[in-house]
């Protein structure tokens, strides 16, 4: 096993086929519960078959050819500000109906600033409170938008 | 780090200060929210905006509406059964709503007894309409055109929508047999029989007016009890398979545990706002009629509105057992 | 002659002073608010769609289509400036706009994109003024298999939106569509890898993955790379306005973005949303410095945002000559339209003539204003770009959020702009772009539509597709395309024959 992978050319394409070819199989098991119809009156399985067998394919396709051509090497999947940048965001939607939009601004504000490396703290604290303060004053007081300024934590 | 901390508790605490007292002792003391589980621009959005109009120039409270579309309406009365029962939370139902409940199970709520409910707002008919090039004028027409001709009709309707039960509910008590093609959405399906790639629809009458008296669509029948004043010469549904009658409805339903009189000054407000002449002329011209009544007869209309639509469900096919 | 008199009613209604003021404030909130990241122009019209209700019926809706054009163009000025398309059709501006921005030419994209919109908007307000009715009626020969046609070539030109490699653009179309499934069919109602989350039944946001793939992806790609490179996004001042030689290079691509705007705008399944697309795809094959597109090429803005535009402008048509709203945007305004007492329909032009040419009108006069109002705000929107990064990428991820939250006023969105950002940025970095993906997510439950309704009203006959001469011809150009880009090597040969001459 180590052997084939290691005669492999173009590591992105081969995960990236692989990938399509996970989600195939997906698709296509889990489809399997739809109703595929007729031609007359398609059910809901129709289209989930044919997009399965197609992305299938491709993912075959691209897996294959990954190992001809020339040497690609693949570039680094770096993590934490993938997981600061969207923490902060999955934060602000936990946040913002309980604890309203000034806490979930903050919160996301705080943990996606900690993404920007390096990163001095106190510039950051007054920028989170200055850009929150926008935020509130724009989005809902302005437009009127129905977003909670205080969630249900604070007010009854 | 303490420093920031009592700077977020300072603002914590003036914007605390900000939120409304919510006690007072005259109903409402701050701005209420209509749910509404559809698309701003669509029918319940206008009645819900219209009435949210009146109510607050009434109450001299805002009285905000809040789209909540998704899933047939049900992310809306979802969001309403978790409101707290104070009036400051109500919502804006209709016929889809009742519709959804008939055909799809496990929806979380029962629409008769999770909530409390306060009025009717509207009545509405539907029209039955066709492509002016199939030889048909009246439902009579329809009925006959497509026993002679079974399965040859191309019935429009909106997949899951309010009107789609209707339609299956009309064929199967005229007795006929047409191919139903599914749309989205009332607008596609609209175009399609203008269009003339689809044969008829079931619709209501409010978006139906100008196309048919600007010809680009047949009027077969009224779906109401009555004759609309400005079509007098279009027949009811009744009127040639007596007792068939596709109506629609809008109305003002709140959480349940609304304490009694509070509900019933809300009613009172309501009924008050629905004898505005401003909003009467403006349900008029969306082709449904003023309607209010009493949480128990609202009640009652829903209750009754949702057996009619289980049984219609299950003997149509469109609930699968 | 009927065509003057008619824009005389049309004149004398739409420029009143107090209509020309709200054009006006039209124009002006609609781009403050179409600029914030996630609130696109259906999400501007409908948030400020309450405020004309207490305004007269024709200054309601002058201000209305003033709202639209400026959050249209607001939404155009973020994709440019930080890669953030407020809707689906904006991801194309997105393609070429931002690689300009990051080469300094963000002010000339910008102006660019402006200038293509106003002439787009010129020839489209015209059009309508003339044909309006003749092209409603067109627009009713498109049924089923017309639609399902036009959608499968559409499909297939997605691929134009992809830099990399063929088979990486079509698996990342095909992905898209998969994404699309989720939710309940349209046809049938059943739920879908709905995996018993409520939420889904409605498929996912596109808006919401739009945001997540595109904004927070990028947002995380600039984070890591290193701050000395991040910096060379500096504008130069100089390169503001287009000189002489980028309006003639960019003439031709606007006409020719105008002309495809113009027709599948008409159409109300879903031509509009094709129309900038198409513009870019076509411009593509057709340009002389074709390979420049995906780094940064002019025509690969001007085209989609004049098309984007006339197909907005054109919208109109199924809505003022038939009441058929072909469109979110446009279904907005025919409830505002309701709201003021009026049903959208052939009858409005005839019975409230000052109504309907007092808006063709103030189309007219909206582009106009709107060319007014930004072409002086370049300069400022392209100063946004000098605020240091690690505070302007907080702003924009805050803003995403804010933005996708207010869509339905639903957390869930949020959470599908976070997954989504996660699995763009994993896709992005194995080489699968994201705007094939989001094409395929858009036009593949379309294309199961029409091609069930197809399959319905033909009693489960193919052949209705070649029966019928314009579903055949669109069908027949998408197979010719398949085979054009499925043989590289022939294309390779023609674009070096192309080059020496």
């Amino acid at each position: 096993m180590p052997n084939v992978l290691a005669s492999m050319k173009k590591p992105q394409d081969f995960f990236l086929g692989l990938i399509f070819l996970g989600v195939a199989i997906v698709i296509a098991v889990y489809s399997r519960q739809y109703d595929l119809g007729t031609t007359r009156q398609m059910g809901p399985g129709y289209l989930p078959l044919v997009i399965a067998l197609l992305l299938g394919g491709f993912g075959i396709l691209l897996a294959a050819r990954s190992f001809f051509g020339d040497w690609e090497p693949a570039e680094r999947l770096g993590i934490s500000q993938a997981v600061l940048v969207l923490g902060g965001a999955a934060l602000f939607g936990l946040l913002v109906r309980p604890a309203g939009l000034i806490v979930a601004a903050l919160v996301l504000i705080i943990v996606a600033g900690f993404a920007y490396r390096p990163r001095k703290r106190l510039p950051l604290l007054v920028f989170a409170v200055l850009l929150t303060a926008g935020c509130v004053i724009v989005f809902p007081w302005l437009l009127g938008q129905q977003i909670p300024v205080l969630g249900s934590w604070f007010v009854r | 780090m303490k420093r920031t901390v009592g700077l977020f508790l300072g603002l914590g605490a003036a914007l605390l200060s900000l939120a409304p007292a919510a006690q007072g002792s005259e109903f409402p003391t701050r701005p209420v929210t209509l749910i509404v589980g559809y698309a701003p621009g669509g029918g319940t959005d206008l009645v819900a905006r219209n009435v949210a109009e009146v109510l607050s120039r009434k109450w001299g409270q805002k009285v905000l509406v809040e789209n909540r579309p998704g899933a047939t309406g049900s992310i809306g009365i979802r969001a309403l059964k978790n409101a707290a029962p104070d009036g400051y939370t109500l919502a804006v139902w209709t016929d889809s709503d009742v519709g959804n409940s008939a055909v799809q199970d496990n929806l979380g709520y029962d629409l008769v007894e999770d909530f409390d409910h306060i009025s009717q707002l509207s009545a509405g008919s539907t029209i039955l309409v066709s492509n002016p090039s199939v030889p048909i004028k009246t439902f009579g027409d329809y009925v006959d055109y497509a026993k002679k001709n079974p399965g040859e009709l191309n019935f429009a309707v909106v997949t899951g929508g309010g009107m789609h039960l209707d339609s299956l509910r009309i064929n199967a008590a005229a007795g006929v047999e047409t191919a139903i093609i599914g749309y989205p959405g009332s607008g596609p399906a609209l175009t399609d029989v203008i269009a003339g790639h689809a044969d008829a629809l079931l619709l209501p009458l409010g978006p139906a007016l100008p196309h048919v008296k600007g010809g680009a669509l047949q009027a077969l029948a009224i779906g109401g009890t009555k004759r609309w004043p400005g079509l007098s010469d279009v027949q009811t549904l009744s009127e040639t398979v007596p007792g068939l009658e596709s109506t629609f409805f809008h109305g003002l339903v709140g959480p349940k545990g609304l304490p009694d009189d509070l509900k019933a000054s809300i009613n009172a407000a309501v009924q008050d706002a629905l004898a505005d002449p401003k909003l009467g002329a403006q349900f008029e011209a969306q082709g449904f009629i003023p309607s209010g009544n009493s949480p128990e007869e609202f009640k009652a209309v829903i209750a009754e509105k949702l057996e009619t639509s289980r049984t219609a469900a299950v003997k149509t096919g469109l609930k699968k057992q | 002659m009927d065509l003057v008199s008619n824009i005389a009613i049309g004149l004398d209604s739409a420029l009143s002073w107090s209509n020309l003021l709200y054009a006006f404030i039209g124009c002006l909130l609609g781009t403050l608010v179409g600029v914030l990241p996630g609130l696109g122009p259906s999400a501007t019209v409908a948030m400020l769609l309450p405020a004309t209700y207490q305004l007269d019926p024709a200054g309601s809706l002058i201000m209305l289509a003033g709202i639209f054009y400026g959050a249209s163009y607001g939404g155009s000025t973020t994709a440019i400036l930080v890669n953030l398309p407020g809707e689906a059709s904006s991801v194309v501006t997105a393609i070429d706009g931002y690689q300009m921005a990051r080469k300094g030419r963000a002010g000339l994209a910008l102006s660019s994109a402006a200038c293509a919109s106003f002439f787009a908007g010129c020839v489209a307000t015209l059009v309508i003024a003339i044909f309006a009715p003749v092209l409603g009626r067109m627009a009713l020969k498109f049924g089923a298999p017309e639609y399902f046609a036009l959608m499968a070539l559409g499909l297939i030109a997605s691929v134009a939106l992809a830099r990399g490699s063929l088979v990486k653009a079509l698996g990342m179309i095909v992905l898209g569509v998969a994404c699309g499934l989720v939710g309940a069919d349209r046809g049938t109602s059943a739920l879908r890898f709905t995996f018993g989350i409520p939420e889904l039944a409605d498929g996912l946001n596109i808006i919401a993955v739009a945001m997540g793939m595109f904004g927070l992806g990028e947002i995380i790609f600039n984070l890591q790379t290193e701050p000395a490179q991040r910096s060379a996004m500096k504008t130069r001042l100089r390169d503001l306005w287009p000189h002489m030689k980028d309006l003639r290079a960019m003439a031709p691509a606007v006409a020719r973005g105008t002309a495809i705007g113009g027709v599948l705008g008409l159409l109300p399944g879903g031509g509009p949303m094709l129309s900038a697309f198409s513009a870019y795809a076509l411009e593509k094959r057709v340009s002389k410095n074709a390979s420049e597109f995906g780094h940064g090429a002019l025509g690969g803005v001007a085209a989609p945002e004049a098309a984007n535009n006339a197909g907005a402008q054109m919208s109109f048509i199924p809505l003022l000559t038939l009441g058929i709203p072909s469109n979110v945007t446009m279904a907005l305004m025919a409830g505002a339209m309701m709201m003021q007492g009026i049903q959208p329909g052939p009858t409005v032009m005839q019975e409230q003539p000052d109504l309907f040419w007092g808006l063709v009108v103030s189309m007219w006069i909206g582009n106009l204003m709107l060319v007014m109002l930004n072409l002086p705000m370049v300069g400022l929107w392209v100063k946004l770009l000098s605020i240091p990064y690690k505070y302007l990428y907080l702003a924009i991820a805050v803003f995403c959020c804010i933005g996708v939250y207010s869509l339905n006023n639903s957390p869930f969105d949020v959470y599908v702009m976070v997954v989504f950002g996660f699995v763009g940025y994993v896709l992005k970095k194995l080489g699968g772009e994201p705007a094939p993906f989001i094409m395929g997510m858009i036009l593949g439950p379309m294309l199961e539509e029409f091609l069930r309704r197809s399959m319905q009203l033909s009693r489960g006959d193919p052949m209705i597709f070649l029966e019928r001469p314009i579903s055949a011809a669109l069908l027949f150009i998408a197979a010719a395309a398949i085979i054009i880009v499925a043989l590289p090597t022939v294309a390779k040969r023609k674009d070096a024959v192309l080059e020496e001459e």
